[in-house]
C-alpha cells in the first residue's frame, strides 16, 4: 500500500539520518554511519522488490501524495515496467556500495558521512525520477539526483574537479530545458500529470506550442543521457571520478534517463505527435547512429579501461536513442531490454574495473598483464559483463541488440542496423585486446592471487550471474512488461 | 568558434520566441492553465486547509512533496559544499571551539559598525520569524524567512569576525540543524502515515491532533515550512562558512 514513497523514503531519511548521527556524536562513532546506508538501501530495494510482485500480480499501483487526487496533487505511479528499474537502481545501488563500503577511503576524515549521505541522495533521486508520475517532480528529482551526482563525481583523481565542474554547467543546462519543455506543456495542458496531460494532449489539436515542448524536453534529455554531441561531459566525469561512484552512476543515470525518454514517448505524448514531426525523429535516429560509431572509434583510441568503458557507454546511449524514435514496436522492446542489460552489465564492467583500481591504483591497458592470474575472479567477472556487452547468446547483451537490430530491419533503416554490427565488432576487438594482455601476458609484478575479500567480490558475482539469467527470461519480461507497457501506444 | 556557438544561441532564442505568437493570450480565463486545476485551487483552497495565501496552499499542502525535496535539494547542496570545500579537517576541529576571549584580536574592531550590526540583527531575525509565520497570508513562507534569518547571521560575521559567529553557531549547529529541518519535514509525512493516511496527507496528523481539518492542514503547513526554514537557515550558513574561510571554517576573513 504505502511501498511506492516507502522506496523513496527510506534512503532519503537514511541520507539525512546519516548527516546527524555523524555529527551528533561528533566522530566517536563515524563507523556507525555505514551500517545506516546498507540498511536503508536494503530496505528500499526489499520494499522495491515486494512492490515488483504486488504489481505483476495485481496491476500498476497509482500513490498520491497528501491524499490528493491527480491532477491537483502528485502521485506516484508504478507499472511493471517502473516497478522493475526501481528493483534495478535500489539493487545496483546497494550492491555497488556493498563491493566498495570496506575499502579504505582516501578521504579526510568526517567526510564518509557527508559521501554517503549524497551516495543515498543520488539514489533517491533516480528511484524517484523512475516512480513519479508528474512531470515538475521528475525535474525536482532530477534535482535532487544531479546535484548530489556532481558533488559526488568531483572527489578522485585530479581531474575529476574540473570534470564535475563542466558536468555540472552541461547538466544544469540540460534540466533547464528540460524544465522550459515541461512549462511549455504546462501552457498548452494546464496539467502537471503525466496521464491527465497524455488525456488532454489527445482532445486538442496539435499545436506549435506542444511541439515545441516536446522538442525542448526531448533535447533537455539528450543533454541529460549524453547523446552524441553532448556526450563530452561523460566520459570526463566518470573515467576520474572515485571507482565507488562511477560504480553507482555509471550504470544508472543515462539508463533512468532513458527510461523517462520511454516514458514520455509511450505515456505522455500522443503517437499522432511523432509523426506530424517525422523529421525530427528521424533525425534522433541518425544521432543515434553517428553516436553509436564516434563512440566506438572513440573507445578504439583509449589507453585507460575505465575511459574505454565510458565510450562505450556513449555508444550503448545511441543504441538507446535509436530503437526509441525508431517508431516500431520491435526496437522500443529493443530499447527497453537494453536500458535493463546495460545497467546489469554496466554494473559489472565497473565493479570489475573498480576493483581493479582499488588493488593496482589505476586501469591503464597495458597494466592489465597477467590480470587472469592476480585476480581470477574479478577477471571472470569482467568477461562475463565484456561477453554481454559485445553481444553473444545467452548473455542478455544478445536479446537486446537482436530486438534492436529486427526492429531496425522492420524499419528498414539500414543504416542503423550497419553501426549496430559494426560497434558490436569493434566492442569484440576492443575486449578481446584486454582478453590477450590479461590471459597471456605474464604480470608485471608478481602477487598473490585476488586478496581481495569477499564482501567485494560477491556483489560482482552475483551480477555477474545475473547477465545470463536475465538473458534466458527475455521471453517473460517482453510478456509480463513491455507489452503491457507498449499495449495501445504502439 | 565563439561566433558558431552565438549564431546557434540567437537562432534558438529567435525560433524559442517566434513560438511564443502561438501561446494563449495573458490573463485570458479561457486558457487550458487557467481553467483546469487553477480554477479549483481558487475555489477549494480557503475551505480545505485555512490559509487565505493560494500559493502556499499550492505549496505546503496540495503540492508538498515538490517542496520538500527542493528543501531536499537546499539541504543537498550544504552537504556538497561541505564534502567539497572543507579541507584540514583534524579531530580538534570536529570538537566545539571553546570560547576564547582573546584581548588583542583586533579583527573587525570597528565601533560604528559593530553597534548598528548589533542593533539591527535583532530586529532583522525576527522580521525573518514574522515572514515565515506570516507565509499563511502574504507573500512569505520557509525559504524566505530562512533566507532572512540567514543574512543575519551573515552580517554578524561580516561586521564582528568569524569567532564570534562561530560562538554561536558552531560548525557541527549548522548541520545538525540542516538534518533537522529535513526530518521535521519528512516526519511530518510519516506521522500523518501513522495514521493509516498517504504520506503528508495533513489529515492524519489533524486526527492524531484531534484538530478539525482544516485548521490541522494549516497548522501542518506552519511546521513544514518552519522545517523548511531551519534547513534553508542552516545550510546556507554552512555555505557561507565554508566559502568564506576557504573551507577551514576557522579565522576567515
Amino acid at each position: 500500500m504505502q511501498l511506492p514513497v516507502l522506496t523513496i523514503l527510506f534512503p532519503l531519511f537514511g541520507a539525512f539520518v546519516a548527516v546527524a548521527v555523524a555529527w551528533s556524536s561528533m566522530g566517536r562513532s563515524r563507523q556507525s554511519v555505514m551500517p545506516i546506508a546498507v540498511s536503508a538501501l536494503g530496505l528500499s530495494a526489499v520494499c522495491a522488490a515486494v512492490l515488483f510482485v504486488q504489481v505483476l500480480s495485481t496491476g500498476p499501483q497509482t500513490y498520491l501524495l497528501g491524499g490528493w487526487a491527480p491532477p491537483w496533487g502528485i502521485s506516484l505511479s508504478v507499472d511493471p515496467l517502473s516497478a522493475l528499474m526501481l528493483v534495478v537502481v535500489s539493487a545496483g545501488a546497494l550492491l555497488n556500495l556493498f563491493a566498495f563500503s570496506f575499502t579504505p577511503s582516501k578521504w579526510p576524515l568526517g567526510k564518509t558521512p557527508a559521501f554517503l549521505g549524497l551516495y543515498l541522495l543520488a539514489t533517491a533521486g533516480h528511484l524517484g525520477i523512475v516512480a513519479t508520475g508528474d512531470v515538475f517532480n521528475l525535474f525536482v528529482f532530477i534535482e535532487v539526483a544531479a546535484l548530489s551526482s556532481y558533488a559526488l563525481l568531483s572527489m578522485g583523481g585530479p581531474r575529476a574537479t574540473f570534470a564535475s565542474l563542466n558536468y555540472l554547467l552541461v547538466g544544469s543546462v540540460g534540466a533547464s530545458l528540460y524544465l522550459l519543455g515541461v512549462g511549455y506543456l504546462y501552457i498548452t495542458s494546464g496539467s502537471l500529470n503525466m496521464l491527465d496531460i497524455a488525456d488532454i494532449l489527445t482532445t486538442i489539436p496539435l499545436s506549435t506550442t506542444t511541439l515545441t515542448g516536446f522538442v525542448v524536453l526531448m533535447l533537455g534529455l539528450w543533454v541529460k543521457m549524453a547523446v552524441f554531441p553532448f556526450h563530452a561531459w561523460l566520459p570526463a566525469a566518470y573515467s576520474s571520478a572515485s571507482p565507488a561512484v562511477s560504480g553507482l552512476l555509471a550504470p544508472m543515470t543515462t539508463k533512468v534517463m532513458a527510461y523517462v525518454i520511454v516514458r514520455m514517448l509511450t505515456t505522455v505524448f500522443p503517437p499522432d505527435l511523432l509523426a506530424a514531426i517525422s523529421g525530427f525523429s528521424s533525425m534522433a535516429v541518425w544521432l543515434a547512429c553517428v553516436a553509436i560509431i564516434a563512440g566506438a572509434l572513440m573507445a578504439l583510441a583509449q589507453q585507460d579501461l575505465r575511459r574505454m568503458l565510458c565510450f562505450i557507454l556513449v555508444a550503448e546511449v545511441g543504441y538507446m536513442l535509436g530503437g526509441a524514435f525508431m517508431g516500431n514496436a520491435t526496437a522500443m522492446t529493443g530499447t527497453i531490454l537494453h536500458i535493463l542489460a546495460d545497467a546489469a552489465m554496466t554494473l559489472t564492467l565497473f565493479l570489475a574495473v573498480g576493483s581493479i583500481v582499488v588493488r593496482t591504483g589505476g586501469s591503464r591497458i597495458d597494466d592489465m598483464d597477467g590480470m587472469f592470474t592476480t585476480m581470477p575472479v574479478t577477471m571472470l567477472a569482467f568477461t562475463a559483463g565484456a561477453l554481454s556487452m559485445i553481444g553473444v547468446p545467452p548473455f542478455c547483451g544478445f536479446f537486446s541488440k537482436w530486438y534492436l537490430l529486427s526492429g531496425a530491419l522492420e524499419a528498414g533503416h539500414w543504416v542503423f542496423a550497419g553501426s549496430l554490427i559494426l560497434s558490436s565488432l569493434v566492442n569484440v576487438f576492443l575486449f578481446f585486446r584486454v582478453f590477450e594482455r590479461a590471459f597471456f601476458r605474464k604480470p608485471a609484478t608478481a602477487s598473490a592471487p585476488d586478496s581481495n575479500d569477499w564482501y567485494q567480490l560477491a556483489p560482482m558475482c552475483l551480477i555477474a550471474l545475473l547477465l545470463p539469467v536475465i538473458g534466458l527470461a527475455t521471453g517473460g519480461i517482453i510478456q509480463q512488461i513491455i507489452q503491457p507497457a507498449l499495449k495501445g501506444v504502439m | 568558434m565563439k561566433k558558431l556557438t552565438l549564431a546557434a544561441v540567437v537562432i534558438a532564442g529567435l525560433l524559442l520566441a517566434l513560438t511564443t505568437l502561438d501561446f494563449p493570450r495573458w490573463g485570458d480565463p479561457q486558457t487550458p492553465a487557467s481553467m483546469h486545476v487553477s480554477a479549483r485551487f481558487i475555489e477549494k483552497s480557503l475551505e480545505e486547509m485555512a490559509t487565505p495565501n493560494i500559493v502556499t496552499a499550492v505549496l505546503g499542502d496540495y503540492r508538498a512533496f515538490d517542496t520538500m525535496l527542493e528543501t531536499i535539494v537546499v539541504f543537498t547542496a550544504g552537504l556538497a559544499c561541505f564534502f567539497i570545500l572543507r579541507t584540514r579537517m583534524t579531530r580538534e576541529d570536529l570538537e566545539p571551539a571553546a570560547p576564547e576571549n582573546d584581548p588583542l584580536d583586533l579583527a573587525g574592531e570597528d565601533l560604528v559598525i559593530k553597534t548598528v550590526a548589533r542593533t539591527f540583527i535583532p530586529l532583522i531575525q525576527l522580521f525573518g520569524l514574522y515572514v515565515l509565520a506570516h507565509g499563511h497570508y502574504s507573500p512569505g513562507g520557509g525559504f524566505q524567512g530562512g533566507v532572512i534569518f540567514a543574512a543575519a547571521y551573515i552580517l554578524l560575521a561580516v561586521s564582528h569576525d568569524m569567532k564570534t559567529a562561530l560562538r554561536h553557531m558552531s560548525e557541527r549547529a549548522s548541520h545538525l540543524l540542516s538534518a533537522a529541518g529535513v526530518l521535521l519535514f519528512a516526519g511530518i509525512g510519516v506521522i500523518c502515515m501513522t495514521n493509516g493516511v498517504n504520506f503528508l496527507d495533513y489529515g492524519g496528523l489533524a486526527g492524531i491532533l484531534g484538530m478539525s481539518l482544516a485548521t490541522g492542514h494549516s497548522f501542518a503547513i506552519l511546521l513544514i515550512e518552519s522545517g523548511v526554514a531551519l534547513t534553508v537557515t542552516a545550510a546556507l550558513i554552512m555555505i557561507f562558512k565554508l566559502l568564506s574561510s576557504h573551507g577551514t571554517v576557522q579565522e576567515g576573513f
